[in-house]
């Protein structure tokens, strides 16, 4: 040991050992292997979230509260228009039946967040499809100061043979104007300003599970971020006594919430503080099922 | 060398030895690679199930251990790529992450410092400190040349100050 600092392998199995306590074998594994094998055991049981896809919108919602009117530009039918999703055109019904469903929320809650405010915009419940789909809009709670981006457009293999710095990819919307890549503060509108990311952290505390979902975010024009999330619940699964089962609505409504992560990046900043830090927050909603 | 294809063993025998042998080993690298313990017990059941499936056409030609390495690797890089990846749940948080031992000081700083090297360096990092693995071993799992493998541990090292030259490491 020439230095202090310096670490000996040993140090490192030690880390590592007890660094990860949390993975613990399961003594059962090969017996639900050799079932799934045989098809008798469910594919896996993750208790988790939605995932990935795309779409959404234009669409001019007229809130007529008493005190506001709110147009909401950027909701699910632009973006079935504008994203890269062709269910416009493969499943056409499916669009119509979404777009006849289309409702705003009676009531939304947040976690106190001091760097973004999110809100949903538009949910949809098409019944016969057994298929859920919203949107939430993030807008930075000081625009002056961060610009703000989804996670998604950070690359995430910034740290490459023959790359070490992360690059974010920007497009316009609708990707009329192609997609373009660089160091972020070079892309940036403004690079006097911090780059802000909202990473979505999928869904917690809801009446059942997803393993698949579809996901989608982007930059709108103003400068918000825009989700787009669709949830097939044929695919839903909720625990009883320790066991998955198939989720069956069984009142009016199915809660939902959303989790998400506001990071303010720097230049430089460790990859774990990126992917894990921030300030978090969730979104709790409820879907009319009637 | 111990091989999957032992000269009497059934496939049920040899998956529940494969899976006494190396689950742990495989949770570790599992979740080097998606950094979410829920997701490794995925990539793990996956992998020995694809080893399962696969053992009548193991050759042999490499070590069990290698071979299950591959197909782990393998299976989390596909993970990786799934869109829905990068939205599910993250199980461990800073704040969760265990305190460091009062016997064991910096292992804590130690660990955090691994998990925030690329996932490149990460990895060679764990298969030859870790699982022990040679670098023509940690080639085969991963699918790389040697040379490749020599300049991501070299890297690493010099990242984590690993004081060590070159075959130091352990005996081969």
């Amino acid at each position: 040991m020439k230095d202090k600092q310096y670490r000996r392998p040993e140090d490192i199995r030690r880390a590592i050992e007890q660094g990860t306590p949390f993975l613990t074998p399961d003594p059962l594994l090969a017996q639900r292997v050799m079932r799934r094998a045989k098809g008798e055991e469910p594919q896996m049981k993750r208790k988790l979230s939605a995932g990935a896809v795309l779409v959404i919108a234009l669409l001019i919602v007229m809130m007529t509260a008493a005190v506001a009117e709110i147009i909401i530009r950027y909701n699910q039918n632009w973006y079935f228009d504008n994203r890269f999703t062709n269910l416009k055109k493969v499943e056409p019904d499916t669009y119509q039946e979404i777009m006849d469903n289309l409702a705003v929320p009676a009531e939304q809650h947040q976690t106190r967040n001091s760097l973004v405010d999110v809100t949903v915009q538009d949910v949809a419940w098409v019944a016969d499809k057994n298929l859920m789909t919203f949107t939430v809009r993030v807008a930075p709670k000081d625009p002056e100061k961060y610009e703000l981006y989804p996670m998604m457009a950070l690359d995430t293999d910034g740290f490459d043979d023959d790359r070490e710095e992360h690059w974010l990819f920007i497009s316009s919307p609708d990707f009329s104007e192609g997609v373009k890549s660089g160091p972020p503060y070079e892309m940036m509108n403004d690079p006097g300003k911090t780059l802000l990311l909202l990473d979505c952290d999928g869904t917690v505390d809801m009446d059942f599970q997803m393993v698949f979902g579809a996901y989608d975010s982007f930059r709108a024009e103003d400068g918000t971020v825009i989700l787009y999330y669709q949830m097939d619940l044929n695919q839903a699964q909720t625990e009883e006594g320790g066991e998955l089962k198939p989720f069956a609505p069984t009142g009016d409504t199915v809660q939902v919430c959303v989790r998400y992560r506001a990071v303010e990046y720097t230049e430089g900043m460790e990859n774990y503080v990126l992917y894990h830090g921030g300030e978090p927050g969730q979104l709790s909603f409820a879907v009319n099922l009637k | 060398m111990e091989h999957v294809k032992g000269p009497d063993m059934q496939p049920e025998e040899r998956l529940v030895r494969l899976v006494d042998a190396y689950q742990q080993d495989l949770l570790r690298i599992s979740y080097i690679y998606l950094r979410d313990a829920a997701l490794a017990e995925d990539a793990v059941q996956e992998t020995f199930l694809k080893a399962y499936l696969k053992m009548a056409s193991f050759r042999g030609e490499s070590s069990e251990k290698t071979w299950l390495m591959r197909i782990a690797i393998n299976t989390c890089k596909d993970m990786r790529k799934n869109a829905w990846f990068r939205f599910l749940d993250r199980r461990v948080t800073p704040e969760e992450m265990p305190e460091r031992p009062a016997d064991a000081p910096g292992d804590g700083e130690l660990m955090a410092d691994i998990l925030r090297l690329p996932r490149k360096w990460k990895e060679v990092i764990l298969l030859y400190y870790f699982e022990n693995m040679s670098e023509h071993e940690i080639a085969a799992s991963l699918g790389v040349g040697v040379s490749t493998v020599s300049t991501r541990l070299s890297k690493a090292r010099k990242r984590l100050r690993v004081a060590l030259e070159e075959g130091e490491a352990h005996e081969r």
